[in-house]
């Protein structure tokens, strides 16, 4: 393989995701309106594209290229979050599983597998529809609270492959102690493992997040999210094309840039 | 072989029994309880309430709740669905063909034509046409199940006429051939949603497994042996590189059962996933709860098949 | 989208005029529905599609005529009842069933049939909607097996009324069945009715089928079969409706209406509505309903968020010209209407002022404080309907220009009215089906301590100036009189702002061009379609299918 196209093959996701990271947090700066302002809502309402609303306007005159951007914010915040709790989370459970080994380790991983086999979407409906509306803050913690399994899984079987390498257990044989063991020498060895994970949770929770929000089960208007801008088109995407279109492709670019990363990671991971 | 069956079986069935677990506490982690969104109104008297209550054992310390609530469901029991004024059981028992039929033909066409794609691309190695196609199955899987339904239903139903919007039969299909002509003339577009989703993760999975084969000494073995290649690839490559693949299905299962929900949902298919969207909006809890446990068991039982399947092709596993 | 209203007001002038009715037998008329029937037996439904189901299959004792006035019984027409006879001090009325009225399976409808009717809505364990509705009604005996005597706790303009919400039910099938078992009976999904049509099936979320009763005592009707089929996603429904799948949409959502307008094979025209809807305050605290709310038991902060919102150009911007501003708790073809009444007007500057002067001041987040406590609150909406749910946002920003900070809270129909009927809610965009009596008033509006009125207050308004003047208005026999002492009432109600009155709809229907239509019946259009006919020429292929065994 041509190891030049491959680096720049490498570097574009990445240069993606950093300028969706970077337009979510510049977003309040860039956004031309106030993204829950009403100017309008008789005659500027479900406008298509023009040079004032590069994006067109929602049903109530509100500028949707302003909405992208603080939906920016919001939709990959609470995914970031999620991640950040569901990795830290599966990384401890899998760790101590693969650390204690013998019956805690399977007694942690049936409890992983049985979590896997609940399909979270289900799991997030009900949890949305328990608690009735759900904060931004809450549906990252309800994200994160159940996207922990893949990461445990990852973390559980490369500690095991760390335990059994040589570089562990020569560090074992010369009496360095437990804690230090863990922290100088294993955590450091996982940390490719947790990049792995963190961008495969992410590639999940940016479509899930929009998933619940387009059943009507996420982030509570006026806040934007994409998933609730798209379901502003109201079922008339012919009619309103620029409601769908302009978060779709904020969606997918991200989730395309994250999944990209995730397995250029993976790769590069394997290969080292 | 047997060992292997029985440590699966074993294996599963704790995760069911965990599973279980998980539906018991979601239904106490419920506001209230199951009564309140579906009774707590004026007109309802609270002897009615009382009175389910006490017939569900509401009233009862929680251990033996538990042991209740393990005994109505071995009696196939799943409790009131207050939504739809019927058994949860039979709630889903109408919902589950649906879903059945949908899934079944998404995992069968979606799992074929990943395997093809995925084995193609991995036996010819990078080319120009392999690489696009990486690149397409890769754009497939960041585009969310609903986006994709909804791009369905706006080309090939709303622009192009060609199948229709909505639904699973129209209200006067006939019989006989009729009827399953119109059935399968509904069942595209969201199947096909669905199976182009897992054929773009198969394809990714299966790609990499033959890669990794397409030089292993027993192919290579095959091919000095005068082998033709088409032989090479189907009855040496592909049944090893199928073990990876068939390890997927613990991450499908799951990820098409979520699909279901999305993609039943834009195209009105009377399916389970709409059955669980209509239960969470109304806080039909009894209903939400008993779809959760029936379509993880569905998923862990998927899991196991499986399991099963990867003993069988994998040599080395049915030794063990 | 605005140049097709001149149009849709010839098309309403059209749908007016009365056609001949007449046309052969045969025939399927599809109905699409957002929603399947809540339920089928008629003292057990809430919702309108049940409504509409139910009173396709069960016939009541007499139903209202074509002008639609339930003071007294002269508008009345006879259905299970053949005839009445009031006693002498108006206290009791003894209904004369007709002798050849069956149920669906042959058996004839009977005296004890009608007792059991009113039993079931007065069960409590049944929990019917209409028991509010037969407050009136003292107790039902069967004189003999076709005559049967209903008494009255006292008189009223609307006495007989009430006595027709009381639906004759199946004895022989029904009377067996446990108290509180009736809803979860297999009798309840598959009634067995005496109208003129009869159930076929009940799949339930996706459709259910009506058969003409052949051998009815009030003829059989033209159609075959009436299928509904139910359609959640609204899109869904319009793309089938143009498709030709489905035959009548009812009433259509505004957004759609300029798109159908054009299609050849539909008519699309307007009647006057009877729904008007509002944003109410709950002036007690939701928690403790002993207790006033901590925000809106104060007259003037309601006036001040009313003054805040622009109803005129909410009402353009959700209906463009398909409603107009409500006026109060009122319609305008209530013959009680007063388009002259004092208004609130929308004046962003008076409502900030106001909240000034009441100490309300702006805090950091442009949010108004008081003595530590957020001017801020949670506003339900049904997510079944789309315009209160636009209105919502719409007022949430108009209320945040003024700095009041009001969530909005979507949730399933079921769940709202869950919400609604036990006052847990700040504050709610609610609507009201009334009828053409202005007796609906009382139910919504009068303190819930008058006998028999204030069973739907949920929102606690009490003022005891409105209470006089409904019970005087209601309870005079002279119409002018009864006008003047309503108008007190409206005008009370308009100044205490209990609600922020938002629009009265115009309804919008769609019905497939080829079916004959007796004239519209604006509060229950479904209640001629025994006389709804189709050409054998103008017939589709599905016409002619046979009915499902």
């Amino acid at each position: 393989m041509n190891r030049r196209r491959l680096a720049s093959a490498d570097l574009w996701p990445l240069l993606l995701l950093a300028s969706l990271l970077l337009a979510a947090l510049a977003g309040p700066w860039l956004a031309p309106y106030d993204p829950n302002a009403q100017p309008d809502p008789v005659a500027l309402a479900s406008q298509p594209p023009s040079w004032a609303h590069p994006f067109g306007t929602d049903p109530f005159s509100r500028d949707v290229l302003s909405r992208v951007l603080h939906a920016a914010r919001l939709s990959l915040g609470i995914a970031t979050v999620a991640v950040a709790i569901a990795v830290s989370f599966g990384a401890l459970l899998g760790a101590t599983a693969a650390i204690a080994g013998r019956w805690t380790e399977s007694a942690l991983m049936r409890v992983t597998d049985a979590a896997l086999a609940v399909p979270r979407l289900l799991l997030l409906m009900t949890a949305a529809a328990a608690f009735g509306r759900v904060s931004p803050w809450m549906l990252a913690l309800l994200l994160g609270a159940t996207g922990w399994m893949t990461t445990a899984r990852l973390v559980c079987n490369e500690t095991r492959r760390l335990l059994a390498g040589d570089e562990l257990r020569g560090a074992r044989a010369l009496g360095v102690p437990r804690r230090r063991l863990l922290l100088v020498h294993l955590l450091p060895a996982l940390l490719p493992t947790l990049g792995v994970a963190a961008t495969v949770a992410m590639a999940a929770a940016i479509p899930l997040e929009a998933g619940l929000s387009f059943l009507g089960l996420g982030v509570a208007p006026p806040q934007p999210s994409w998933g609730n801008i798209i379901l502003e088109a109201d079922g008339r995407i012919l009619a309103n094309w620029w409601l769908v279109l302009f978060p779709t492709l904020a969606i997918v670019a991200s989730v395309l840039a994250t999944n990209v990363a995730a397995e250029r990671l993976a790769t590069v991971h394997t290969r080292g | 072989m047997r060992r292997v069956l029985l440590a699966r079986l074993g294996q599963g069935a704790i995760v069911i029994a965990l599973v279980v677990t998980i539906g018991f506490v979601l239904i106490r982690l419920m506001p209230g309880d199951p009564f309140v969104a579906a009774l707590d109104n004026e007109g309802v008297a609270p002897q009615l309430r009382d009175q389910l209550r006490a017939q569900y054992g509401f009233d009862r310390p929680l251990p033996e709740q538990f042991l209740r609530f393990i005994g109505q469901l071995l009696r196939g029991d799943l409790g009131w669905s207050f939504s739809r004024s019927q058994p949860v059981a039979t709630v889903l028992g109408d919902v589950l063909p649906a879903t059945a039929l949908l899934m079944g033909t998404a995992l069968l066409l979606g799992g074929i034509g990943g395997v093809l794609v995925g084995a193609w691309q991995g036996w010819r190695g990078d080319t120009s046409g392999t690489r696009w196609v990486s690149r397409a199955s890769l754009l497939l899987l960041s585009v969310p199940e609903f986006v994709l339904a909804l791009l369905f239903v706006l080309g090939p139903a709303l622009l192009l006429g060609w199948f229709p919007v909505a639904g699973m039969q129209s209200d006067f299909a006939g019989s006989g051939l009729a009827a399953l002509r119109d059935l399968l003339h509904h069942l595209v577009l969201p199947a096909g949603t669905l199976a182009l989703l897992i054929g773009a993760v198969v394809a990714r999975h299966q790609r990499r497994a033959v890669l990794g084969v397409a030089d292993a000494e027993f192919v290579r073995a095959a091919r000095a042996k005068g082998v033709p290649e088409s032989r090479v690839l189907f009855r040496h490559a592909l049944r090893n590189a199928l073990v990876p693949v068939l390890t997927l299905a613990g991450v499908v299962f799951p990820a098409l059962v979520s699909g279901a929900v999305l993609v039943e949902r834009v195209f009105a298919w009377p399916g389970m996933g709409r059955a669980i969207v209509e239960a969470v909006l109304r806080r039909d809890y009894p209903l939400v709860v008993g779809a959760v446990m029936v379509s993880s068991l569905f998923v862990v039982l998927g899991t196991m098949l499986a399991d099963l399947a990867v003993a069988w092709a994998d040599p080395r596993q049915r030794r063990a | 989208m605005r140049r097709l209203f001149p149009l849709l007001a010839l098309v309403a002038v059209l749908a007016c005029g009365s056609e001949s009715a007449g046309g052969a037998r045969g025939g399927t008329v599809i109905i699409g529905t957002p929603a399947d029937a809540d339920a089928l037996l008629m003292p057990l439904v809430d919702g309108v599609q049940g409504r509409i189901v139910s009173e396709l299959l069960f016939d009541r004792l007499a139903d209202i005529g074509p002008s639609l006035n339930t003071v007294g019984d002269v508008d009345y027409q006879p259905r299970l009842a053949q005839r009445w006879t009031w006693s002498g001090d108006s206290l009791a009325i003894v209904f004369a069933l007709h002798p050849e009225a069956r149920w669906h399976d042959g058996r004839p409808v009977r005296a004890a049939d009608v007792v059991l009717g009113f039993t079931v809505i007065r069960d409590s364990a049944n929990g019917s909607p209409l028991n509010a509705a037969t407050a009136l009604i003292a107790g039902v005996t069967a004189i003999d097996s076709l005559a049967v005597e209903m008494r009255f706790t006292r008189r009223a303009p609307e006495q007989f009324h009430a006595a027709t919400q009381v639906v004759p039910l199946p004895a022989h099938l029904l009377g067996a069945i446990p108290s509180g078992g009736l809803r979860t009976s297999e009798a309840a999904s598959a009634p067995v009715g005496s109208g003129r049509f009869k159930l076929v099936r009940w799949e339930r979320g996706a459709r259910l089928e009506l058969a003409a009763v052949p051998d009815h005592y009030r003829g059989r009707p033209k159609l075959d079969r009436v299928l509904f089929s139910i359609t959640p996603e609204i899109a869904t429904g319009m793309a089938r409706l143009k498709a030709g799948e489905i035959d009548v949409w009812d009433p259509l959502p505004p957004a759609e209406i300029a798109d159908l307008v054009q299609q050849p094979t539909l008519r699309v025209f307007s009647s006057p509505s009877f729904d008007y809807s509002f944003l109410a305050f709950n002036a007690r605290d939701p928690k403790v309903p002993t207790r006033p709310h901590p925000l809106f038991a104060d007259r003037t902060l309601r006036r001040a968020l009313t003054l805040a919102v622009d109803r005129g150009t909410l009402v353009k911007a959700i209906f463009d010209t398909l409603a107009l501003p409500a006026l109060g708790p009122m319609v305008r073809s209530q013959a009680t209407a007063d388009t002259t009444l004092r208004q609130i007007p929308f004046d962003r500057a008076a409502a900030a002022a106001l909240l000034d002067s009441a100490g309300w001041v702006r805090g950091a987040d442009g949010v108004r404080r008081k003595g530590g406590r957020r001017l801020a609150f949670t506003v339900n909406v049904p997510s079944t309907s789309r315009s209160r749910e636009r209105a919502a946002v719409l007022i949430q920003e108009q209320l945040r220009e003024v700095g009041v900070a009001m969530e909005i809270e979507r949730m399933d129909f079921a769940v709202f009215l869950a919400a609604q009927t036990s006052s847990r809610f700040d504050a709610i965009v609610g609507g009201t089906r009334t009828t053409p009596s202005p007796g609906g008033l009382r139910g919504s509006w009068a303190s819930a301590a008058i006998p028999g009125g204030g069973t739907q207050n949920a929102w606690h308004y009490e003022s005891a100036a409105f209470d006089s003047a409904v019970a005087a208005g209601l309870g005079a026999m002279d119409p002018v009189e009864s006008k003047a002492h309503l108008r007190r009432a409206y005008q009370t109600i308009i100044d205490d702002a209990p609600a922020i009155w938002l629009f009265e709809l115009k309804n919008v229907s769609a019905v497939h061009a080829r079916i004959v239509l007796p004239p519209w019946r604006p509060d229950a259009w479904w209640s001629t379609l025994g006389d709804w006919s189709i050409e054998p020429s103008k017939r589709l292929p599905r016409d002619a299918t046979p009915a499902t065994p």
